[in-house]
């Protein structure tokens, strides 16, 4: 089970309040989900960034902000998770991190600025599952988004959903093993007053 | 204009920052509190507008905004 948090607030708009609600949504879905007390959810970073629970190695967590956002996840599988707010996309970004067959599939889609972020985030949320972050090379990493926002990463042991629920954002997760239950997210909306 | 300064003018575009805020050492993820996605788009502008090529291993290691002036000046000699 992949157990995931996420704050939409247009107050989250600088990196030190974003961290702060992390943390915090972090030792909610630490404690819901694995029961794990917030005096023992200390995080520790390595040398990519990615985010470690330094008591618990068994226990693995993602952490992902854009302007009025925050989303945090833990597993016992390797995940990954995303996201973004929808905004006209760069057609730099678009040039530098899409192969041009992703890049065919945006720009003829009725509303290439969500289905650009839909790539991007997922490969994002690939990219922090295994670890590598950027100097990857994305572009090797084919996506292929369905009509109906079905998700797959094309000759990759991963498996990846996009959640596009909340209105004016683009969720991803992507869990790098299969076991029971490793696929299964289960998301929870927390409110700023509430964190 | 030199170089740094068209990259500090480059990322000011996407940090609310003042120019005495940007020096070589800026980390723009660590400092400014840029995303993934921001420095994608930064160095997809600077290869467009220096028609210079920023290769994928590569962008890892050019951290702060000195790194990034350090690079692309060595490829604009090559």
């Amino acid at each position: 089970m992949i157990r995931a948090a996420v704050c939409l607030d247009a107050r989250l708009r600088t990196h030190q309040g974003q961290h702060a609600a992390a943390e915090v949504l972090l030792q909610h879905a630490l404690g819901n989900g694995f029961g794990l007390p917030a005096a023992g959810t200390d995080l520790v970073h390595d040398s990519c960034g990615r985010p470690a629970v330094a008591a618990h190695p068994e226990v693995h967590v993602s952490v992902s902000h854009c302007e009025g956002a925050v989303l945090v996840a833990a597993s016992s599988a390797r995940i990954g998770v995303d996201v973004e707010w929808l905004r006209p996309l760069d057609r730099f970004a678009l040039a530098r991190m899409l192969n041009p067959a992703e890049i065919d599939r945006v720009l003829r889609s009725p509303d290439p600025d969500r289905e650009f972020f839909r790539y991007w985030t997922l490969k994002e949320s690939y990219l922090k599952a295994v670890g590598t972050g950027l100097g990857y090379a994305v572009k090797d990493l084919d996506v292929d988004v369905a009509p109906d926002g079905t998700a797959s990463v094309r000759s990759r042991q991963a498996w990846v959903g996009l959640d596009e629920r909340f209105e004016g954002y683009v969720l991803a997760f992507c869990s790098l093993d299969s076991g029971p239950g490793d696929t299964d997210v289960a998301l929870e909306r927390r409110e700023l007053t509430r964190l | 204009m030199n170089l740094l300064g068209a990259i500090t003018n480059l990322v000011k575009d996407y940090a609310e920052v003042e120019d005495d805020q940007l020096t070589r050492a800026t980390d723009p993820v660590r400092d400014l509190h840029l995303n993934s996605y921001d420095m994608m788009s930064i160095i997809g502008r600077l290869e467009s507008d220096l028609g210079v090529e920023i290769a994928e291993r590569d962008v890892r290691r050019l951290v702060t905004l000195g790194d990034l002036d350090d690079y692309i000046k060595a490829k604009l000699q090559t």
